[in-house]
């Protein structure tokens, strides 16, 4: 370790002395979340894109670390009951068993802390992974309950109908689909909710990592991401249908089933970025043809 | 302020939340110490015109449900009543010592009627005027394939009558904060006709009936009282 100035040497302890308090605190607060939620809700299926948020998340906090703590120490007036209130959200949180309190008090404690130390501009640096951090929060019963049927609906009905075009002997009743001599219920799991979720979060990041000026763009391709979602998902549950009808339901309940969920997801992913590109040539014709225009006037 | 000091004072602070949200957890019961309701001896088999018909097998939920099903409620009643008309009322009770999260959506009608391949056709909110008060009860509309089976249900939480969503959810939080866990149960009734306002009556009519056949100590258990 190489001291490049005079002060390092003692800065070092100083940054500690600083930082450590608080990342202790952190410490304290939030890893007995995230055992309990790793215990309990990013074991299911549904949740398992958690700890990804929780990472990328960490890692954007990470990287600009050394940008944080160079800043002047200025403190922001509304630190401190941005922070206590997040303290509160928690202790709510964590002891009524309230995630959305609990895990949501991540955003106003981190904040309230950060406004503490160094002011505004610490969060104008690290705004996108505090925000991230929403993700991060499950979706509340209610959300989940108005949304959910819907959406098994809308796929069990658009699989109906693509199958029964293809000549499949396919009937439906609500989100139950009879073909052959299968009977398959469409789950809660199948309605993909949970996917879109993870899907908005993953499409947020890439959008952030882009960098793109245009917010046109992004919030378009932010809308996008919704009809692609739901396109993936009805795939899925065709290909799954398709496989029970023809393989029998072993195949259609066993190893393929997990599978299916993968390809979905990374396929989701690809058509994403892919509109994007598509998106990119869009406005690059019509910027091009403003310059046109402009020649032109 | 000297910030090393500030900095010591958040760690205080934050370490403080910790411990606090700890200490402030209601304490779940163990299922020896859950009140339990004898359900089987409280509903009379026969009351009115009606009278328990053995013949019929009440419907099986999917397996994925039947098991949360085993693992949440702790008691649990489903029979069928005919009466002399040849009218059948299908009552399902369910119970629960600790009224968890995950029990609450696992057992309301519209989640657990279209789990099973039914359609909600509609959903409305009523009230059933009985001996022990107004009672708000959820109607809703089933049908799958060619069968009709409209709903009428009410749910209470710390023997206070609520409807899913904020309104348990603030009796768990209240109950919560003060150390406790609150109990769950949900009374359904269901009939088999395309006549929906029928039904409804028929189900009204056989509640009110049921609470009156009952002593006046069960009743108020499964009907419930009022919020203040």
């Amino acid at each position: 370790m190489q001291p490049h100035s005079n002060g390092t040497l003692k800065a070092i302890p100083l940054a500690v002395a600083e930082w450590f308090p608080a990342l202790l605190g952190l410490v304290a607060l939030f890893v007995p979340t995230y055992v309990d939620l790793a215990r309990t809700l990013w074991a299911s299926e549904d949740q398992a894109h958690g700890p990804i948020i929780l990472a990328v998340a960490l890692f954007f906090f990470w990287r600009k670390h050394r940008e944080i703590k160079e800043l002047p120490p200025v403190s922001a007036s509304a630190g401190w009951p941005l922070f206590v209130c997040g303290l509160l959200l928690y202790i709510l949180g964590r002891s009524q068993d309230i995630l959305l309190f609990e895990v949501g008090a991540q955003i106003p404690v981190v904040a309230g802390l950060l406004l503490i130390l160094r002011g505004w501009a610490a969060i104008r640096i690290l705004w996108f992974p505090l925000l991230f951090l929403i993700f991060m929060v499950p979706l509340p019963g209610a959300v989940v309950d108005t949304l959910t049927l819907p959406m098994k609906m809308g796929v069990s009905w658009a699989t109906e109908q693509v199958l029964y075009s293809l000549n499949y002997p396919i009937s439906r009743s609500g989100v139950v689909l009879q073909i052959g001599q299968y009977k398959l219920l469409v789950a809660d799991a199948c309605a993909g909710l949970h996917t879109l979720f993870t899907l908005e979060a993953m499409g947020l990041l890439y959008l952030h990592v882009m960098r793109y000026e245009s917010v046109a763009r992004n919030a378009l391709l932010a809308i996008f991401i919704v009809p692609i979602s739901f396109s993936a998902n009805t795939i899925r549950v065709i290909a799954l249908t398709l496989i029970t009808y023809h393989f029998g339901d072993a195949a259609g309940q066993g190893f393929l089933h997990g599978f299916a969920g993968m390809v979905l997801f990374i396929t989701a992913l690809l058509i994403i970025m892919g509109v994007d590109s598509l998106l990119q040539l869009g406005e690059k014709r019509w910027r091009g043809q403003a310059v046109v225009n402009k020649a032109q006037s | 302020m000297n910030f090393p000091i500030r900095n010591i004072i958040l760690l205080i602070l934050m370490l403080a939340a910790a411990g606090m949200a700890i200490a402030m957890r209601p304490t779940p019961r163990s299922p020896e110490n859950r009140p339990k309701l004898d359900l089987e001896t409280m509903i009379p088999e026969a009351f009115d015109d009606w009278h328990v018909d053995k013949t019929i097998l009440p419907l099986v939920p999917t397996p994925d449900l039947q098991a949360v099903i085993e693992a949440t409620y702790d008691q649990t009643l489903s029979r069928t009543y005919i009466d002399s008309k040849g009218q059948r009322v299908m009552l399902s009770i369910a119970y629960s010592g600790d009224f968890s999260d995950k029990s609450i959506q696992y057992h309301r009608p519209e989640v657990c009627y279209p789990a099973q391949g039914f359609e909600l056709l509609s959903k409305s909110s009523g009230v059933i005027s009985s001996a022990y008060g107004e009672i708000p009860v959820t109607r809703i509309d089933t049908k799958n394939n060619t069968r009709r089976e409209p709903v009428t249900y009410w749910v209470t939480a710390s023997g206070i009558r609520a409807s899913y969503g904020y309104s348990v959810r603030f009796i768990q939080l209240k109950a919560g904060l003060t150390g406790q866990t609150p109990d769950g149960l949900q009374v359904r009734f269901s009939s088999i006709g395309n006549d929906t306002s029928a039904a409804y009556l028929l189900h009204e009519n056989f509640a009110n009936g049921l609470l009156k056949s009952m002593t006046s100590e069960n009743a108020q258990k499964i009907a419930g009282k009022s919020a203040e």
